[in-house]
């Protein structure tokens, strides 16, 4: 009985770590696979590459965009000229994605950018 | 309590210029030196000027091997030739620098207090060529780059003297350079500090990182991964992109804020460059 009690026990702090590891994203959500993305509700399409495009945009000003946006951006619209909205939509949210962090990263570089100096 | 007025007076005005936050540069030379002498505390300051090849001895021994037969001679030769071929007009390049452009890279860059900007040698050469009715080159390698090598081989051991003039402009550029030093960019969220400063001396993959310290000595620099000489900013937006930042165009604002910042680092140390590096 109470080796069934403890395997029990086991069971539910494994259950409880894998939850919690995944429930930790932070900055590492940029890595995740865009074609995962919900899309549960209807994404309007020209919407979307307004605002990635934009959001882009604002990270290259801030002097944070990261190197490999850009050519997600330049896929992102090839694959709407090609028709395939899905991979466009899952594209265009990934630089979406991917340059809101980058301003996030500019945002915190501005407050905490002498962290790093030798003391 | 005229007196008392006064000192008040004068103690808010100094807090009101300093209030911008600008760095003492100075103090940053300092800290850094002392960082760096109690991290690696057998190697003397001028030693710097090897790089990585100052901390670590398998690496050091491969590379005086390799500088028996530096593998940036052509270019310099090259650059040679470029720098005495007269321009159209019939000046040349030694029209535009001091003393001929011989044995004067420890002074760059420097702030032009007309222009109110950061001048790198790169940025200098072409300032030259296009006064002189001649095209820009490409910045980063090739004959721009030889060019510098050349410059910088006339300039060995000289020791570094980047100045700070006492201008508002200037000391902001440095501290716009400073701080890009240490902001972390690009996907994978690193700074320059990150590898330069904070893990300088370990093994990074199949490398060893180079202390910041002594960075700008030995640039442009012939790099086995370029098969090339290139310049220090070519460097720069290589490390950019190593993190997955966007990089900056060559000889931006930005980039020669940074070599400034960089570079007065370095002061004191004695050039090295043209160098070879991994």
């Amino acid at each position: 009985m109470a080796k069934t009690t403890y395997s029990a026990f086991l069971v539910l702090l494994a259950a409880s770590v894998i939850m919690t590891g995944c429930s930790d994203s932070g900055m590492d959500t940029a890595t995740e696979n865009p074609a995962t993305a919900q899309h549960d509700e209807a994404v309007d399409l020209d919407t979307l590459i307004t605002d990635a495009e934009s959001s882009l945009a604002e990270a290259d000003n801030l002097g944070f965009a990261w190197s490999v946006t850009a050519p997600l951006l330049e896929e992102a619209h090839t694959a709407a000229k090609a028709g395939n909205e899905e991979q466009a939509i899952a594209l265009f949210q990934e630089v979406k994605h991917q340059s809101m962090l980058a301003i996030e990263q500019a945002h915190y570089a501005e407050k905490h950018w002498q962290l790093l100096i030798p003391k | 309590m005229k007196g008392l007025t006064c000192l008040s007076a004068t103690l808010l005005g100094s807090l009101l210029v300093s209030a911008p936050g600008y760095a003492d540069p100075q103090s940053d030379q300092d800290e850094i030196r002392t960082f760096f002498q109690k991290r690696f505390p057998k190697v003397e300051l001028a030693g710097f000027a090897d790089g990585a090849y100052a901390i670590n001895e398998n690496a050091r021994s491969q590379w005086l091997e390799i500088e028996e037969f530096p593998p940036y001679e052509d270019a310099v030769d090259e650059g040679q030739e470029y720098f005495e071929t007269p321009f159209a007009n019939g000046k040349s390049y030694a029209d535009c620098f001091p003393n001929g452009g011989i044995g004067i890279k420890q002074d760059y860059p420097k702030f032009d207090t007309d222009s109110g900007e950061v001048i790198t040698i790169e940025y200098a050469i072409n300032q030259c060529r296009t006064s002189n009715g001649e095209e820009a080159l490409p910045y980063g390698q090739g004959e721009l780059a030889y060019v510098s090598a050349y410059m910088a081989s006339t300039s060995r051991d000289n020791i570094i003297n980047v100045i700070i003039p006492d201008d508002e402009r200037a000391l902001a550029a440095y501290d716009a350079g400073k701080r890009m030093f240490y902001e972390r960019k690009g996907q994978l969220n690193m700074a320059c500090a990150t590898c330069h400063i904070s893990i300088a001396g370990s093994q990074l993959r199949a490398e060893i990182t180079s202390p910041a310290l002594g960075h700008t000595t030995h640039f442009p620099a012939f790099r086995f991964a370029w098969d090339d000489i290139g310049t220090l900013q070519k460097r720069y937006a290589g490390c950019n992109t190593q993190v997955r930042a966007k990089p900056f165009a060559l000889q931006s604002e930005q980039y020669r804020n940074l070599e400034y910042f960089h570079t007065y680092m370095a002061n004191g140390l004695p050039l090295n460059g043209p160098g070879s590096r991994k």
